[in-house]
């Protein structure tokens, strides 16, 4: 079942900047898609038109089946949570907790469970010794644990996440990716995730590449990780694993493309014993 | 001329309910002209560290030195003007401070606070935004109509323009594209093999620790826990699990090679070597 619907979507800051040009795509409940794109490629003004932060020139956005409008803004945002990349610009308690306690009270949810999930999702981002603190005062990994906490508490139906593990160290961002992913299999929600981490993309269901406020490609990951001209056309980098085959190549080693280094490491150690 | 950390200690909102110690009599001696990352988990006081070199935050123990200046703990600073004159901090997120109407007026921003005038705060203006790569016709546009990536690159410029002998950057690429950090750290490692500046880097990108970095600082708890050659740290394998620091790409494919039966020496470090000698140890066995 699709949950979310962009039907020709355009929006421009102004004459100057057309952000997106006629976006269309959809995006299957319970699934995982990740959006990837050089820096000003229209990923975020995306996400931001799909929460209708932004109002869009022309298109539709549908969150299931419902078509994105001001009368249904509220039942729409009530659906979808989002996290934006510089949390600073999002916290509003004066502690951790009351910062996670804000969305919660916003949906009703009963004061004698509120302790509870706070604790619950403190935990799982790591931060319960901080819940007294201020959030201004934490360092720009923890905000941004902070500020995922405070969405995941509130159990959306769908995820966006506007590059928010970009400031958390390579250990945290795994521990934080790894909660998401165990949140994503147990409650099924929609989870899309604005990226720059290549080795994230290839582990996502569906994978859609931006460039220029168009889509250049979309499709399951292990297909467009492959397409390496359009790819460093839009910026981006290989699978580290795709290098290596290259340069393996130039060694006249030949193997099966693989964008995971687990998967090239695998072929290697094979071609080793058997030969 | 050296930076010099001596039981450096830092205390947020001293005598108040929030009081954090972030860092702990920090002992630490950087190399001038180097490039050094400094590493370690959210919170372990990276960030601290490194706003204490232009006395951004001045400490609440001990003493430093950077540069020829000297700040001691619980006596008046002076002379604060002048070294921040001399070592540039770029905090992250820095294209949140960008404020003026237009790309020249905000790289001026700063040579002229430090007395320079007009006419050579708008050359030194030209001269970093070229630096970032970016051309004049950028100059009268507002930077607020900029892309992100953009952005970033104007608020470094802004830095630059003041010409600073020391160079902080407090994650400098969070954000940006992969082939747009890469164009950064190489404008950061110009500047310091070809202009010899000083440069400072907190990253948590690895790939970036070794392809850009001479040396390796790493914090934990608020304390220096090594300061090794980036060389060195790489090699060894253990440490780098004990520190719970997942390797660079490289490194990583040696280790699961290595741990099924290759033998690829522990200091190969680009991609071209380790594949030729993946090549050289597959066609041996056959």
């Amino acid at each position: 079942m699709k949950q979310i619907e962009v039907r020709n979507l355009d929006f421009s800051y102004d004459e100057n900047t057309h952000a997106v040009k006629n976006v269309s795509f959809s995006i299957e409940k319970g699934s995982y898609t990740t959006i990837i794109g050089h820096n000003g490629s229209g990923k975020s003004t995306i996400a931001k038109l799909m929460i209708g932060l932004l109002e869009k020139n022309s298109g539709e956005v549908l969150i299931d089946g419902m078509p994105l409008t001001l009368e249904s803004l509220q039942a729409i945002r009530s659906k979808v949570g989002i996290v934006f990349q510089n949390p600073d610009n999002q916290f509003i308690g004066s502690t951790v907790r009351d910062d996670i306690a804000f969305g919660l009270e916003n949906h009703c949810v009963d004061p004698d469970k509120m302790d509870e999930i706070i604790m619950e999702f403190a935990k799982k981002v790591n931060m319960v010794e901080f819940l007294d603190s201020e959030p201004t005062k934490l360092s720009g990994g923890q905000k941004q644990r902070v500020a995922i906490a405070g969405v995941l508490a509130m159990a959306p139906e769908i995820m966006i996440f506007d590059e928010s593990t970009s400031m958390l160290d390579p250990q945290g961002k795994n521990e934080i990716n790894e909660v998401i992913r165990e949140l994503h299999a147990k409650t099924k929600m929609t989870l899309v995730s604005i990226t720059h981490d290549i080795e994230e993309v290839t582990k996502s269901d569906y994978v859609i590449v931006m460039n220029n406020g168009q889509i250049v490609m979309s499709g399951k990951p292990e297909e467009i990780m492959l397409r390496e001209k359009e790819l460093m056309k839009s910026n981006l980098d290989l699978p580290f694993s795709l290098k290596m085959m290259k340069e393996l190549e130039k060694n006249k080693i030949r193997l099966s493309k693989s964008v995971t280094i687990e998967g090239l490491v695998d072929e290697l150690c094979q071609l080793n014993s058997t030969k | 001329m050296s930076i010099e950390f001596n039981k450096v200690s830092y205390i947020y909102s001293e005598k108040t309910p929030f009081e954090f110690a972030a860092l702990h009599e920090v002992d630490l001696k950087l190399s001038e002209k180097k490039m050094t990352a400094i590493i370690g988990a959210t919170g372990s006081g990276k960030s601290t560290l490194v706003q204490h070199l232009n006395a951004l935050l001045l400490p609440s123990g001990g003493k430093l030195k950077v540069l020829d200046f000297e700040i001691v703990a619980k006596q008046k600073a002076t002379n604060l003007k002048a070294l921040r004159s001399h070592v540039g901090l770029v905090f992250q997120f820095p294209e949140y401070q960008l404020f003026e109407e237009t790309i020249m007026k905000d790289l001026c921003f700063g040579p002229k606070n430090f007395g320079v005038s007009e006419e050579e705060a708008q050359l030194k203006a030209k001269k970093a935004l070229k630096l970032v790569g970016l051309d004049d016709s950028y100059l009268e546009k507002s930077p607020l109509d900029l892309s992100g990536g953009q952005k970033r690159r104007v608020a470094i410029a802004g830095i630059l323009a003041m010409d600073p002998d020391v160079l902080v950057l407090d994650e400098p690429t969070a954000g940006l594209d992969p082939q747009g950090a890469v164009q950064m750290m190489s404008l950061f490692r110009e500047l310091n093999q070809k202009h010899g500046k000083t440069v400072l880097v907190v990253t948590h990108d690895m790939e970036h620790v070794l392809n850009y970095c001479d040396e390796v600082v790493v914090m934990k708890k608020g304390e220096v826990y090594s300061h090794t050659s980036v060389k060195e740290f790489f090699q060894d394998t253990t440490y780098l699990d004990e520190l719970h620091i997942l390797p660079p790409a490289v490194v990583r494919v040696r280790q699961m090679l290595n741990a099924r039966g290759f033998h690829v020496p522990a200091d190969c470090f680009d991609i071209k070597t380790l594949c030729a000698h993946i090549a050289k140890e597959v066609k041996h066995h056959g």
